[in-house]
């Protein structure tokens, strides 16, 4: 064998050698890194622990987009809701409502507890027709929790009473797409108050 | 159609939104002043003085117990809770006679 044709033979081993060098590597970068990350198959149990199964994961969440169904249960609003605390004294046998103004379809969720039973009258005054205010929920509690939908604009609120000799404080907090409230003391006049925050 | 039944569809369309007209609460505080079988009157705490309308669907309690309706007589303290469109044409459901309050 000639000079020239051993130097060939060499050549030729030592580029087979790079080449399988190169395709143990990359097929060790194939089923460790690239098979979890890019299609979730994790063979290994390395996608798991260097976190790359999370970057499959994380594809169809951003790539997804899904817009809520019209009559589904899902409300969706441009405008930011508020949150409302308030404390409130009914003297013996007296009586108050307090209420919140809602559009048609705003939703908000609340939480009311009394120091004693007191009578309740969840209900409204639609702003189209304030003489046909309708009732929804009636009776004798001490407490009173619940999310609402408001079937059309106008005020929504509680009539309480208060059937005892003494005082009863009524605590309620509520969050929701309220644009304002309204007290009314012993069948007087409502007036505005101001709410707890704005988010 | 017939002018006749036209009349009839609006008078039951007429009494129908009457009807459907929502009657308010009221809740009145006070002594009665005079106590007649279909009435009473009721000197409030706050000074006014209303006729309010009592008949045999009116329940009347004292000391948390039923009581008969003749049990309402001029100077016993009241705690009323009517329905009607306004506190002066209001029928009481339900009469508490209590100890007076102080003012």
């Amino acid at each position: 064998m000639t000079a020239q044709a051993l130097l060939v033979a060499e050549s030729k081993r030592a580029l087979l050698k790079a080449m399988t060098i190169a395709l143990v590597v990359a097929a060790s970068v194939l089923v460790v890194a690239v098979l979890p990350a890019e299609y979730g198959v994790d063979v290994t149990g390395a996608g798991r622990a260097l976190g790359l199964l999370d970057l499959y994961a994380a594809q169809g969440a951003v790539t997804e987009t899904l817009t809520p169904a019209p009559e589904g249960p899902v409300f969706s609003r441009s405008d930011g809701y508020r949150t409302d605390a308030r404390s409130l004294t009914l003297g013996a046998y007296g009586t108050l409502e307090f209420k919140y103004e809602l559009d048609e379809s705003a939703a908000m969720i609340y939480d009311w507890t009394a120091s004693d039973a007191v009578g309740f009258d969840f209900h409204t005054e639609p702003a189209s027709n304030p003489d046909a205010s309708e009732s929804f929920e009636k009776g004798e509690a001490s407490t009173g929790r619940g999310a609402y939908v408001a079937p059309y604009a106008g005020i929504h609120g509680w009539y309480w009473k208060n059937n005892t000799d003494h005082d009863v404080t009524i605590t309620l907090t509520s969050a929701g797409f309220y644009s304002s409230g309204k007290l009314f003391l012993n069948g007087g006049p409502g007036e505005d108050v101001v709410l707890a925050g704005t988010r | 159609m017939k002018p006749r039944l036209g009349i009839a569809i609006a008078v039951a369309l007429l009494l129908a939104a009457a009807s459907a007209r929502a009657h308010d609460e009221f809740r009145i505080i006070g002594t009665i002043a005079a106590a007649q079988p279909a009435q009473i009157q009721v000197k409030s705490r706050e000074g006014k003085t209303l006729w309010i309308k009592v008949n045999d669907t009116t329940l009347v309690y004292r000391d948390n117990k039923k009581v008969a309706r003749a049990e309402l007589k001029a100077g016993r303290f009241v705690v009323v809770d009517a329905l009607g469109d306004t506190i002066e044409d209001s029928l009481a459901l339900e009469v508490r006679i209590v100890p007076s309050l102080p003012k």
